[in-house]
């Protein structure tokens, strides 16, 4: 009845025919350039033959069993080996000069990686499973190709002088510079080193986030509110919303010019000031776009724990203020903390707000970007603040891992449990809402003079004559005798924008969910490394990665610099983790016993994961499409490096608005995008649950689907 | 139909780290037969279980099934069907696709799976469910569509994890009966994992007590429960006193003397490594009078019988189990015991 699955090695002489065809026929080398691979080896380039007689060679060797596995991988080792050496020292081969690698040399690569991990599988790595084996090693030379690679090419850069030879004392020179750690705003008025600045920001926004959410979160738990609607309305509001917006909204509400500042300078005699500029506003931009997410965080360890532990409390004679006290807030610490170290993390790599918001407050994610893109490029100076600004956020990342790993309390028993949580105290009732109300407020205010602003004149300046004029510069559409053309000034960003974000997402959830697949489904040698290597891409905050795209591929062999596609990897990799983290927690949700009844039912791991892993993981699927599409949108840090005037994006044309000072077409564009991201995550939740509610069709007539 | 095969277990191990979950065991299941796995919990019983599913691997050892050797072939290669402690239903698909599954993962047509489906399920009394998730089931029901899942590929070797541990004591006696008439009409090979020493008395041909990663004892459930080879199976299968003392002879008759007390055991063969007996509850009859050594603690009332806890000069109370009518004896009354001849048995660890 059951068939055995044999690898008959068909498949690796097919992946080495397909690279053998690109070989012959497409271009070897990138941009502009249609030569094939066939073409520069009769030209005198021998050497990048030799890859080619590699993965042909695994191709034959693999027709006759797995025996010839290790064989095959020393083959693959060998061959990927030597396309890199030649495409980075081609002079030490034949003297040529470099050459960008194109379509025939990734297919040649991609085709070794791939039989790479089938030789590997077939040597007995992974458990022999060749699903495995491809994923992982695929994921895993993707990864470091494309976060790996170019944060440490950028980094070296700390330590070279400008005619790249290895220079010390310059690098010791540039980490001690007085601007990256003077603590000289202690003492008088004089600016904080960059470094003292980052970290200051980064506590307060830590901690005021936490309190702020914490405050929500008590009140949405436990404050007996009639309905908690606008909380959640408030918390999906930062993940639509691009960084930097609520920095323009500051502006046009505190600014010299503000309404606020305005009213008071007429009606209440306070003087106009630049306040906003600064650690001010910034940490309020921050604690603004955070807070939502610690009331995430904290609310969701608030209903984790379980109310007949408080019950419990109570029964043994403890009031409601010794009840909080003694179990709510204990078992609520871990949660606490965690959001306190997200919020720092969070400020340490958040670009948007500072470059609105921060005048002559420098942190270190600004810095580096102007000493990459200002008047006074100095790579090396920008790859030594990537530097510290990577080991803070690696240093909080590991204490988050292994500290609050350890700590959390919380455990879903998935155990039914119908108490009733008690209220909070009436004074710490009163006091969250002291708290959260001007807060909501303040909120609703900022999101109020976003959607008005590119009706009016100019709302920055209290010019309130309404016009359409901001949309018409950036937005307008002519009738021609060719069909439409979309001649505003926006229009060009805010599709490439739509098409690069279209374009990563489904490929940033494929990526993601798969890795999260084989963490937390398999086991082989290497995974804890595995693990870690995918993980960092999450740590590396968004300005060390585009500085490290702009360093790492600028030149030969991976010169992507200037093109969309740099900007489709640049997403696939900043948000994949997500899609891993999403994914593996939606995985421990499903029982290991389904896999293994697919398993024991003569189903390979292909197919257990076409017809039983994906179908389960749906949800979890979706929301990393969601957040991986709307990431792609919002994102600003390491997208500024990137973009050019052929391939611009929505939110670093933004940015050039605000720094042009034409802060209402900015607006107005912010406006649209937020409106436009809310509809794409509105019409997918209502596709998602349309086919719930199919399903429940299918539950209600069980005996027609039967006849089916 | 019978593609049923036997299974046997070489030396096999299985070690994580240095801990050793199943330790050298060897032992076989003839074709055709019903064997459980019993013992405590963390004795290594379901691994055993896995280990012949392929879901681990060995790391030492050889098993094989009916004459091929499969340590090294993976789940998927191996013939071999599980029916899941929790079911492991896919939530995701109907009965009817649940059920297809196996056949189409092998490559059958859809037509001939969904006949082989049909089959399985009236087999198992679920024609007519076709359409339902399993979440609109009964828990007695998911397990049939999880047995007719099993089933539907003709494996040669049927696996249970606890099937019944999921169940209410009611549907578990007839769930337990449905399965071995299941396995006797197809003639199924089963290996069928429990802790429940009762379910594995009444369906097995043949028992494996496994204790610490190794087998205690093996044999039909009557040998097991008659003639226990160890203290732990004596008190893992069945109720049993256990007395320490030593033993003496006179005539025809064994002595046990503990605790300044003797006991005639009638005619019982015993060893000289021997140091204690194992009595059954319901084997020691106890009337008013004796010298005062033995009295009534407690007495409980459980409808079929009463049963007497009783104050001993030994170590540990006794319990005797009386028939529902029998002549009562007061609490705190010195009582006289009296063992069935030959029913005590001496065990030397």
């Amino acid at each position: 009845m059951r068939r055995r699955v044999a690898d008959k090695g068909v498949t690796d002489l097919a992946a080495a025919a397909l690279a053998a065809v690109c070989f012959a026929a497409t271009p070897w080398a990138f941009v502009g350039d249609f030569r094939p691979g066939l073409w520069w080896v009769l030209d005198g380039r021998w050497p990048i033959a030799l890859p080619l007689l590699a993965t042909v060679a695994i191709g034959v060797l693999a027709m006759r069993g797995p025996s010839t596995g290790r064989l095959r991988a020393a083959l693959s080792g060998a061959g990927v080996f030597f396309l890199l050496a030649y495409g980075f020292w081609p002079g030490l081969f034949d003297g040529k000069p470099p050459l960008a690698l194109g379509i025939g040399a990734a297919v040649l690569g991609a085709a070794l990686t791939f039989q790479g991990a089938r030789a590997l599988a077939a040597s007995g790595a992974f458990k022999a499973d060749r699903w495995v084996a491809t994923t992982t090693v695929t994921i895993f030379v993707s990864v470091m190709l494309f976060v790996f690679f170019p944060v440490c090419a950028a980094l070296v850069n700390a330590f070279l002088d400008r005619t790249g030879a290895i220079d010390l004392p310059l690098a010791v020179s540039r980490f001690t510079a007085r601007d990256i750690w003077s603590v000289a705003c202690l003492t008088s008025d004089q600016n904080c080193g960059v470094v003292i600045n980052t970290m200051w920001l980064g506590i307060l926004a830590g901690a005021f986030s936490t309190f702020l959410g914490l405050a929500f979160a008590l009140l949405a738990q436990r404050g007996n509110l009639k309905s908690t609607k606008i909380f959640d309305a408030l918390s999906v509001l930062p993940i639509i919303t691009p960084p930097f917006v609520i920095a323009m909204a500051l502006v046009v509400l505190f600014g010299r010019t503000g309404v606020v500042t305005t009213f008071l300078d007429n009606y209440a005699g306070i003087p106009r000031s630049r306040w906003i500029y600064g650690l001010p506003g910034v940490l309020i931009a921050q604690v603004l776009s955070q807070t939502p997410l610690s009331y995430m965080i904290l609310r969701g360890a608030l209903q984790g724990i379980s109310p007949s532990l408080e019950e419990a409390a109570q029964t043994l004679r403890a009031g409601r203020w010794h009840t909080f006290k003694t179990v709510t807030w204990p078992l609520l610490r871990p949660a606490v903390a965690a959001s306190c170290l997200l919020g720092f993390v969070e400020s340490l790599a958040d670009f948007g707000n500072p470059v609105v918001l921060g005048g002559s407050f420098e942190v270190l994610s600004t810095k580096i970007y102007f000493a990459v893109a200002g008047a006074q490029y100095d790579p090396g100076r920008s790859a030594i603040l990537a530097l510290i600004l990577l080991a803070l956020t690696l240093t909080a990342f590991w204490f988050q891992t292994v500290w609050l790993g350890r700590r959390s309390y919380v455990t879903v028993t998935g155990k039914g449990d119908n108490g009733v949580p008690p209220s909070l105290p009436v004074g710490l009732r009163r006091a969250a809402m002291g708290v959260v109300i001007p807060w909501v407020i303040l909120t609703v205010a900022l999101y109020g003079v976003i959607m008005i602003g590119g009706f009016v004149t100019d709302i920055g300046r209290g010019a309130m004559t309404p016009t359409f004029k901001h949309f018409a510069t950036g937005f307008a559409i002519e009738m021609t005798p060719h069909g439409l053309f979309f001649s505003g000034s926006a229009w060009d960003s805010f599709f490439v924008t739509v098409g690069v974000a279209a374009v990563a997402a489904p490929i940033t959830t494929l990526v993601g969910i798969l890795t999260a697949y084989v963490l937390s489904r398999h086991n082989f040698i290497g995974k804890r490394t595995f693990e870690f290597v995918t993980m960092l891409a999450f740590a590396i905050p968004g300005t060390v990665i585009g500085v490290a795209y702009v360093s790492a591929f600028n030149t030969p062999p991976v010169e992507l610099a200037g093109t969309g596609l740099i900007l489709v990897i640049c997403f696939v990799f900043r948000n994949m983790p997500v899609g891993v983290r999403a994914g593996i927690a939606a995985l421990s949700q499903i029982d290991k016993s389904l896999d293994e009844a697919s398993t024991t039912l003569g189903a390979s791991t292909g197919t257990t994961v076409k017809r039983v892993t994906i179908p389960l993981l749906k949800h979890a699927i979706i929301a990393t499409l969601v957040f991986s599409f709307v990431h792609a949108m919002t994102a600003v840090s390491a997208i500024v490096f990137l973009v050019t005037a052929r391939y611009n994006m929505a939110t670093a044309y933004i940015v050039g608005r605000v720094d042009a000072g034409e802060y209402p077409l900015a607006i107005a564009y912010s406006s649209l995008l937020i409106v436009f991201m809310l509809l794409v995550v509105l019409l997918i939740q209502l596709l998602v649950g349309e086919r719930k509610l199919g399903r429940r069709g299918v539950a209600a007539n069980p005996v027609n689907l039967g006849a089916r | 139909m019978s593609r049923a095969a036997s299974v046997r277990f070489e030396k096999v191990s299985r070690l994580y780290g240095d801990v050793r979950a199943v330790n050298e065991v060897s032992f076989e299941v003839q074709a055709g037969t019903l064997v459980t796995l019993l013992g405590p919990s963390g004795c290594g019983k379901t691994t055993t279980l896995r280990l012949v599913a392929g879901l681990e691997q060995a790391s030492s050892g050889k098993i094989f099934i009916g004459d091929e050797d499969v340590t090294a072939l993976g789940a998927a290669e191996r013939d071999v069907s599980m029916v899941f402690q929790s079911y492991a239903l896919f939530p995701h698909m109907n009965v009817m696709d649940n059920v297809m599954y196996g056949p189409l993962a092998s490559g059958a047509k859809k037509a001939e799976a969904k006949e082989m489906a049909l089959e399985k399920l009236a087999l198992v009394g679920l024609k007519g469910f076709e359409g339902r998730l399993p979440s609109e089931l009964s828990g007695g029901q998911q397990q049939r569509v999880a047995l007719a899942r099993a089933i539907v590929l003709e494996p040669r070797m049927l696996l249970f994890d606890e099937p019944l541990s999921n169940l209410d004591a009611r549907l578990r006696r007839k769930v337990r009966d449905d399965i071995r008439d299941l396995q006797q009409l197809l003639g199924l090979t089963v290996l069928y994992v429990t802790h429940d020493q009762q379910e594995a008395l009444a369906v097995s041909d043949k028992v494996i007590v496994m204790d610490n990663a190794v087998i205690a004892q093996q044999g039909a459930p009557h040998d097991l429960y008659e003639r226990p080879q160890s203290r732990f199976l004596a008190d893992f299968i069945g109720e049993s006193n256990i007395i320490e003392g030593s033993f003496s002879t006179s005539g025809a008759d064994t002595l046990f003397t503990a605790g300044g007390v003797t006991l005639t055991l009638g005619s019982v063969a015993f060893k000289p490594t021997d140091k204690m007996i194992a009595i059954r509850p319901d084997r020691l009859k106890l009337s008013a009078g004796g010298d005062g050594a033995i009295k009534v603690r407690r007495r409980a009332y459980v409808g079929h019988a009463w049963e007497y806890s009783l104050d001993t000069p030994w170590k540990g109370e006794l319990l005797a189990i009386a028939p529902a009518r029998h002549e009562l004896v007061e609490v705190g009354t010195s009582v006289a015991l009296t063992i069935d001849a030959g029913s005590a048995i001496p065990l030397g660890r």
